[in-house]
């Protein structure tokens, strides 16, 4: 930097004698005004000369380096919305199955569900736990509306009951 | 006539970034405290979210008298609580009387000085009246510098915290921002923002600096010799910090803002896409995914706004106190300067006002810092879809 610097700043003073030599020297004329318009230009070279001489390449090296830093950051976070997308999901399906067993008149009903990742990056469920207090008519119109609504099966369904004091 | 058009274009430039970032935050503070209260499983989602992305990494990198100004608050409380500006104001407020009284008594040496060399001048005969001008110099150089090495020690500390708190508010910003779907467009702002902030700091203590110190040089020469000789070097020196450092900034907005326009347009594609592949596989899985979908990017944007709008006060709250030293000096020694002129020699005066601009670079040197930081924390938190 300091380099940059000195360089610039012997540049723009060299710029600065040649021309306050060059209009010292040229007559009072038509072409004076053309040297000023010329020791104007090499003025702004002069003084624009760091701009070109910037490392480019350099810049967008670090630029591309910092952007593939950055991709790192994500990964913590990305793990724990994998987790959280499992959990709000799973809990979604339980809660449509809760939704069902109300709207056919089951009494009393708590669901949980499992789910796994497919391939092609939904949470499919796998298996729901249901415990429902009625009669076998409810659970099998229920089972109906789960394989209707998630897809599972009624061999991937696991039936539990109220006890009679819980 | 050119250069008050380009001062009055800097003006109006700088305004329009204040004004902007006023509009924003009142849009960021209302958008997460109507999304915090929708559920609590949204609140459950942005509390694991904020674990998992180091928002108390964020909190404990403040510097201490920048977490007393903000009173211990919170990145979870930050969105919610739209008085955290207001507090921040009337703590720093609160300093300002202390700040004055110690800043008084260097303005007031420069008054005495003043006086006394008037006095003195009136009274010595021929050119003797030149040696009471020259001890009033010597007196106002000696306390001067030593302001100005204090304070552009303050401005360099400034620096160090601003970057400090950079390396940890950034990478958690964009972490934030690319759960929200600013994938692109994040990492595309957190490079830039770190090169240049990079690139900044090394100029300011390689150019900026040193330019600063020679301009104070070159204007104690020309109190003591007298005439315009070293006019011309003096205002040079003030033209290239001013110009450096105005370039900076707008260099930067303006590739924040065009890398941030290409960014954002192929984000939010991006986003519209993956929202219809959801909606569309089985029905009752399809929308019950995209739902959880939809409270995981909420989360995420809410989480983004509470850290974007914790970053700005931080660094308002880290940029207040040396600003409000900075600031009053300015004041101080402008008014010394004016003051002196109505008893003592015009290069008295103008020697004042000469250090009264150094504390203005030394100022305009953390503000740039501080702006570059506002504007990529806000250009972040207004992406939206």
């Amino acid at each position: 930097m300091s380099d940059i610097l000195r360089s610039w700043i012997l540049g723009i003073a060299g710029a600065s004698l040649i021309t306050a030599i060059t209009l010292a020297v040229t007559p009072e004329s038509r072409a004076k005004k053309a040297v000023s318009l010329a020791c104007g230009f090499v003025m702004i070279i002069a003084l624009l000369r760091p701009i070109g001489s910037f490392d480019y390449a350099g810049f967008k090296l670090s630029f591309s380096r910092l952007r593939e830093q950055s991709d790192g950051f994500s990964a913590p976070l990305e793990e724990t919305n994998a987790e959280l997308m499992k959990s709000i999901i799973q809990d979604g399906y339980a809660a449509y199955i809760s939704d069902k067993g109300k709207a056919l008149g089951v009494t009393r009903i708590e669901a949980a569900v499992e789910a796994e990742l497919h391939s092609d990056g939904f949470w499919y469920p796998v298996r729901a736990y249901v415990t429902v207090s009625g009669d076998k008519t409810l659970r099998e119109r229920l089972a109906f509306e789960i394989e209707s609504g998630l897809g599972l099966a009624p061999e991937e369904l696991v039936w539990g009951e109220f006890n009679e004091q819980g | 006539m050119r250069e008050r058009y380009i001062a009055a274009a800097r003006r109006v430039l700088v305004t329009a970034l204040v004004l902007a970032a006023f509009l924003v935050l009142p849009q960021a503070f209302s958008q997460t405290a109507r999304a915090s209260g929708e559920s609590g499983a949204l609140d459950r989602v942005i509390e694991e979210q904020s674990g998992a992305v180091g928002a108390g990494d964020v909190e404990n990198a403040v510097g201490d008298e920048a977490r007393e100004l903000l009173g211990g608050l919170k990145v979870g409380d930050a969105a919610k609580n739209s008085g955290a500006f207001g507090r921040l104001l009337s703590e720093a407020a609160a300093r300002i009387r202390g700040i004055v009284t110690a800043s008084v008594r260097n303005a007031a040496v420069i008054v005495l000085a003043a006086i006394f060399s008037g006095l003195f001048a009136s009274c010595l005969p021929g050119n003797h009246s030149n040696y009471a001008i020259l001890a009033a110099i010597l007196v106002i150089s000696a306390v001067s510098l030593a302001s100005v090495n204090t304070f552009i020690g303050m401005g360099s500390r400034v620096l160090d915290d601003l970057q400090t708190f950079s390396r940890v508010l950034l990478p958690c910003l964009t972490a934030a921002a690319a759960a929200s779907g600013a994938v692109t467009s994040a990492s595309v702002k957190y490079a830039a923002t770190t090169l240049f902030l990079d690139i900044m700091q090394t100029a300011m203590r390689a150019l900026i600096m040193p330019l600063i110190y020679a301009y104070c040089a070159v204007s104690v020469g020309e109190a003591a010799i007298g005439g315009t000789s070293l006019a011309g070097v003096s205002s040079l020196l003030k033209w290239l910090v001013k110009t450096v450092l105005s370039a900076f900034v707008i260099v930067f907005i303006i590739y924040m803002s065009v890398a941030g326009v290409v960014a954002s347009s192929s984000d939010a594609a991006a986003l519209r896409a993956a929202k219809v592949t959801i909606a569309t596989v089985l029905p009752v899985v399809g929308s019950i995914a995209a739902d959880a979908a939809d409270t995981i990017l909420s989360g995420a944007s809410v989480l983004r706004g509470a850290i974007g709008v914790f970053g700005v006060l931080a660094v308002a709250a880290t940029c207040a106190v040396p600003f409000l030293k900075l600031g009053i000096n300015y004041l101080l020694f402008k008014l010394a300067g004016g003051l002196s002129g109505t008893v003592a020699d015009a290069r008295i005066t103008k020697l004042a006002g000469a250090f009264a601009d150094a504390f203005g670079m030394t100022l305009a040197m953390s503000g740039v810092c501080a702006i570059m930081l506002f504007v990529s924390i806000i250009s972040v938190i207004r992406f939206t879809v």
